[in-house]
């Protein structure tokens, strides 16, 4: 049953994923079998230190990979009962943007500064459904409407707008040919704290008006955990845990996911010691054997440094990649 | 558009450096050694000759005089007479002009249609096949000087193959081998800069945005990136349009063209002041002339600075 998972229909699958790059020589595979199912009408949080995949993944599921660096990647990603990576570039180009559509987090780097907001919409309505002058106009004011810009920003350059203006005219580019699946790659990192909390708004109502997919990444827990239904963490290449939002947060299974939830400082843990995990994300060209995760979890077994814990089912709806599933011991204190 | 203080402010630059360069002609040519009124009486003409020609010719006067009414004749747009050629200078320049801009114009055409699409497949296939051809065409190109190069084509093309004719401006196909010399040299500058400028856009990330959106790859080199990639181009393309003015000196020498620049050696072998002033004269208004245009158009294309 190719395209559903349990009850959910899937519009995006990803199944077994290696992407395998090259620096200073050595070979570094950043994505190490990762399977990821995108379900319909869903916010997807994917959490992640940098380092762990993230924008990679993004990049492969658009077969945007390219470059001198760049040496191969095997596996699957699944749309409508296609294999993303085996189309041929006219095809996955008419998949870029008007189906699969990508959001960044520096929309003032990915604007181009020679163009008006309106010339980049105008690109991908011609490009993607072949509107032309007329009815694109129509269009284009309609996607202001939705992202909630005025038609003044329709003449003006990415510099002359704010940084939340600009992520909105990202949005817009995102959404102008209606896409099913929006990929958001930390939309919101690189905006102030007000700012930020508009543009989830944004991307919450949207979701709703357009049905769309998302596929939410980024590291900040705080965030993910307002905005997405479902959770997977990323680390070393592979998912370590996948579950509903208020399940992962309230019971994460892994170790790793577990200090990470620790980490986020709060307002009862003031004047403490923040919590850091030891150690850091390990290089993509030396990926510790058996679980990644092992040389900095604090249960760590003999077992973890040689076998690798596959992603399985824990119990209903919450998979997790461990041999001690939920065995690490919260502090004293947290509770009260 | 450019603001109205911009436009002045480039506008009043622009006379400063014209008024400058003539100014420095102006003194230059009577502080070197050369007498005007020797060359034209010959080397036999007796001392009193020579005096009454310096003394026609105004070469007799003190320098600060001469200036003066140099100074307010030009500001008059007034050049003189030629000593040689006992026409007006303005029309000597004027029958010689359309030939010197033509070939340059002809030549920058030439330098930009070779140099735009070679730099972008060079940046595009970076390392690639035709990056090596192309550096390789640039290095040897600008290694070359012009006159060379020039004599190479005529032996080529003229002597061996009899395709083009030697020397003259009768016909178009005399200007085929000039315009190709001063082509070749020219694009082998422009092509290293669009090349790297374009490496330049090609790895920012509106350009990954671009491809994200799926806008097809030629859009996306021609419409976004080299858009941008021009706006260095066009401040050097200036430059080398008003060498290419400068240089067809040379090369009108090598093809036996009549254009402005051989009227200019000629006249500075004979000491013809007058035609020598005249012709910096015309020489540094095209040039200003070329960057001021350019600098409008890189202001034009380039919107952050066209906000101001």
């Amino acid at each position: 049953m190719q395209g559903r998972t349990g009850d959910h229909a899937c519009v995006l699958q990803v199944r077994d994923l290696h992407v395998t790059f090259k620096a200073d020589g050595e070979s570094a595979e950043a994505l190490r079998g990762m399977n990821l199912d995108l379900r319909q009408g869903e916010i997807h949080g994917l959490v992640g230190e940098s380092g762990a995949g993230k924008s990679v993944l993004l990049h492969t599921l658009l077969n945007l990979n390219r470059g001198a660096s760049f040496v191969r990647t095997t596996g699957r990603v699944l749309y409508e009962e296609r294999n993303l990576l085996e189309l041929f570039e006219p095809e996955i180009r008419r998949i870029r943007g008007a189906e699969i559509a990508i959001v960044f987090q520096e929309p003032a780097k990915h604007l181009n500064p020679g163009l008006t907001i309106e010339e980049h919409i105008r690109d991908l309505l011609r490009y993607h459904l072949g509107v032309t002058r007329r009815p694109a106009g129509a269009r284009t004011a309609e996607l202001l409407e939705l992202v909630e810009l005025p038609l003044r920003v329709l003449r003006q350059y990415a510099f002359e707008l704010s940084g939340g203006m600009q992520q909105r005219a990202m949005i817009a580019l995102a959404i102008a040919c209606n896409p099913r699946v929006l990929l958001a790659d930390e939309p919101t990192t690189a905006l102030d704290v007000t700012v930020q909390r508009q543009i989830l708004e944004l991307l919450l109502r949207l979701r709703a008006e357009l049905g769309l997919s998302v596929l939410f990444v980024s590291h900040d827990l705080a965030v993910v955990r307002e905005v997405a239904d479902r959770v997977s963490v990323l680390y070393g290449g592979k998912l370590i845990e996948n579950a509903e939002n208020s399940a992962l947060f309230d019971r994460a299974l892994h170790p790793y996911t577990e200090l990470l939830l620790r980490s986020v400082p709060s307002a009862a843990m003031r004047g403490r010691a923040l919590n850091v995990i030891p150690g850091t994300v390990p290089d993509a060209t030396a990926v510790p054997p058996g679980c990644a995760f092992h040389p900095r979890c604090p249960i760590a077994a003999e077992r973890c440094a040689i076998e690798l814990p596959e992603l399985r089912a824990h119990h209903e709806d919450h998979s997790v990649a461990c041999f001690f599933p939920g065995q690490l011991v919260e502090p004293a204190g947290r509770q009260g | 558009m450019p603001s109205l203080r911009f436009f002045l402010g480039k506008l009043g630059r622009l006379i400063a450096t014209i008024f400058a360069i003539t100014s420095l002609v102006f003194i230059v040519l009577r502080v070197l050694p050369g007498d005007p009124a020797r060359t034209i009486a010959g080397l036999d003409a007796d001392e009193r000759e020579v005096a009454a020609l310096r003394a026609e010719l105004g070469t007799d006067r003190p320098l600060g005089e001469q200036y003066l009414s140099w100074l307010s004749a030009t500001a008059r747009l007034d050049f003189g007479a030629s000593f040689f050629h006992e026409r007006p200078v303005v029309d000597l320049i004027r029958e010689r002009i359309p030939l010197t801009l033509s070939l340059s114009v002809a030549a920058f055409a030439g330098a930009l249609v070779l140099a735009l699409p070679l730099g972008v497949a060079m940046a595009v296939r970076r390392w690639g096949a035709v990056d090596y051809l192309g550096m390789g065409f640039s290095h040897a190109a600008m290694a070359l000087p012009e006159f060379w190069l020039a004599i190479l084509l005529l032996l080529g093309f003229a002597v061996l193959l009899g395709w083009f004719p030697l020397f003259g401006a009768a016909t178009p196909r005399h200007f085929v081998l000039p315009v190709v010399a001063l082509a070749l040299s020219r694009a082998a500058v422009l092509v290293r800069l669009v090349r790297s400028s374009m490496i330049e856009e090609l790895d920012k990330e509106y350009v990954l945005a671009a491809r994200a959106h799926g806008l097809p790859e030629p859009r996306i080199r021609y419409r976004y990136a080299l858009r941008n990639a021009l706006l260095p181009v066009i401040t050097v393309g200036a430059i080398q349009f008003g060498y290419l003015l400068g240089g067809s000196i040379v090369i009108e020498q090598v093809f036996s063209l009549p254009g402005l620049g051989r009227l200019l050696l000629s006249a500075i072998y004979r000491r013809d002041f007058p035609v020598v002033q005249g012709g910096v004269i015309v020489t540094a208004v095209v040039f200003s002339g070329v960057n001021f245009i350019a600098d409008l158009l890189y202001s034009a294309a380039n919107p952050k600075i066209r906000m101001r």
